[in-house]
């Protein structure tokens, strides 16, 4: 009877992606199909419930700097974790034109292209870099939304209209700031502890990107120099 | 039998004449590149670019426009904004020819200038949005500065690499890139860019979509072929090349190989 208790939990336990060694009797324990669950690198915790801190820092540049945007964002080691999305970017296509033609999105966000046009034109809308995605070709007053979901550059152009293009930046969480014109200074604020590797996207690049190594601790705030350079 | 030359009439000659222009222009025309016949024991590869537009495009409507005096028909989509691609012209192809097994596609030749490494900035930008320096001895891009007043170019290589180069007005500069894709920005004027690509083992050609690319006197084996068409996916194709023979690719430049989503 306790053989059959054994291997019901055997089963149970291989069928649940978990294997733990039992003490061979006189049997050769077979050879798990695999030895640990595969976890991916989702962290296991929500942004809303946990306990967080602030990363300030100033940027300094090696030369005169360009007035284009300078996106500081943060990316956790072990996973981004869950966290509310921000609400769905709305972009107009009037005059052939992607507005706005530059955006910072979150992984997950969602963007609603329209066709706003006031006369009876159709528009194509298309990405290539991070998301490689065809939305289709949509009529005056039409309307077609995507999701994000792969942090990263993705360039937004129409296959009608070849002057046609946007930029935008992925920020694989809300942990980001953006940094224009003459700022030097910056504070993303409301990041839950942990291990974070602060990096930088320029729209226009100027310096090399940097990377660092930033630990956020509970109601702490975590002073960084960011240092770009050629 | 008269040995007396025929004689050339005023009227005889208008027609010789316009018999020569009509031929000139018809030959011109009609011409397609010849390309040399593969030698034995080595191959060619001819890359047929054939631009594609998007399925389901049609063309702008058109709207009837009076005033005073006259009534004519014109497309609603007017200016700049609104000009269309034409697929059968995309400018500024990029072909790449490599060997599968990453073996140079020609060994590189002592005193070989690199060729199509000049890029011109004028008032309106760049010359090119893309642009290649070939294998060679030097491989070094100039860029020539035909602007009034000094400009900052930068460099950003795929490969991490980063690069500066300061131009005078009216002056031109060299700058020696890795291998790989740069991306040409202007300091001064946020709409100039160029793509700069860079091959050491590989063989690169430039042209646009209504031409072909021929790479000739190719060892036999298998090559890669990588189209890059500016604003559209990179189109990849392999090839097995054979001693004697001309193989063929045809890469189709388009968005309509992209996954579709939305709605």
């Amino acid at each position: 009877m306790n053989k059959i208790y054994c291997a019901a939990a055997l089963l149970l336990l291989v069928a649940s992606g978990i294997w733990v060694a039992i003490p061979a009797q006189g049997q050769v324990a077979p050879q798990p199909v695999y030895t640990r669950v595969i976890r991916t690198q989702q962290a296991d915790f929500s942004w809303d419930t946990a306990k967080k801190g602030s990363v300030k820092g100033t940027l300094k540049f090696s030369a005169k700097r360009a007035s284009a945007p300078v996106v500081i964002y943060l990316k956790r080691v072990d996973g981004e974790g869950k966290f509310t999305v921000p609400d769905m970017l709305e972009v107009s296509q009037k005059e052939a034109r992607f507005e706005p033609g530059f955006a910072v999105m979150v992984a997950g966000q969602k963007a609603k292209f329209l066709n706003d046009e006031k006369k009876e034109i159709s528009h194509n809308v298309y990405f290539l870099g991070a998301a490689e995605v065809d939305l289709g070709i949509f009529d005056q007053a039409q309307s077609v939304e995507h999701q994000f979901t792969a942090a990263g550059e993705v360039s937004v152009h129409c296959s009608i209209h070849k002057n046609m293009d946007a930029k935008y930046f992925i920020a694989p969480s809300p942990a980001f700031a953006l940094v224009e014109n003459d700022a030097t200074s910056f504070t993303i604020s409301g990041v839950p502890e942990g291990k974070y590797q602060l990096k930088t996207w320029q729209k226009q690049k100027r310096f090399k990107d940097a990377e660092m190594d930033v630990t956020v601790e509970a109601d702490k705030e975590a002073s960084v120099t960011v240092e770009m350079a050629r | 039998m008269s040995n007396q030359p025929l004689p050339i009439t005023r009227a005889s000659f208008r027609l010789a004449t316009v018999a020569v222009l009509v031929a000139a222009m018809l030959s011109g025309c009609a011409s397609t590149p010849s390309y040399p016949d593969p030698q034995p024991g080595e191959g060619q590869v001819l890359v047929n670019l054939k631009g594609v537009p998007r399925q389901g495009v049609k063309g702008p409507k058109r709207d009837t426009v009076r005033d005073d005096y006259s009534t004519s028909v014109e497309s609603i989509e007017q200016g700049k904004n609104f000009e269309r691609v034409r697929y059968d012209r995309l400018p500024d192809v990029v072909v790449l020819l490599e060997t599968a097994n990453g073996s140079p596609v020609h060994p590189p030749a002592p005193g070989v200038q690199a060729t199509g490494s000049v890029l011109t900035l004028g008032k309106k930008g760049f010359d090119h949005v893309q642009c290649c320096v070939n294998h060679g001895a030097t491989m070094a891009l100039t860029v020539r500065n035909e602007r009034q007043t000094a400009v900052d170019l930068f460099f950003d290589g795929e490969a991490g690499t980063f690069a500066t180069l300061h131009l005078e007005a009216g002056k031109e500069g060299s700058i020696k890139l890795g291998r790989g894709i740069h991306d040409v920005t202007c300091d001064q004027e946020e709409s100039a860019a160029c793509r700069v690509f860079v091959t050491l083992e590989g063989e690169l050609w430039c042209g646009t979509s209504e031409q072909q690319a021929f790479f000739g006197s190719l060892q036999p084996g298998d090559y890669e072929v990588s189209v890059y068409a500016p604003r559209l996916p990179v189109v990849r194709n392999h090839v097995q090349v054979s001693g004697g023979q001309r193989a063929q690719v045809t890469a189709e430049l388009t968005v309509n190989a992209l996954p579709k989503a939305g709605r």
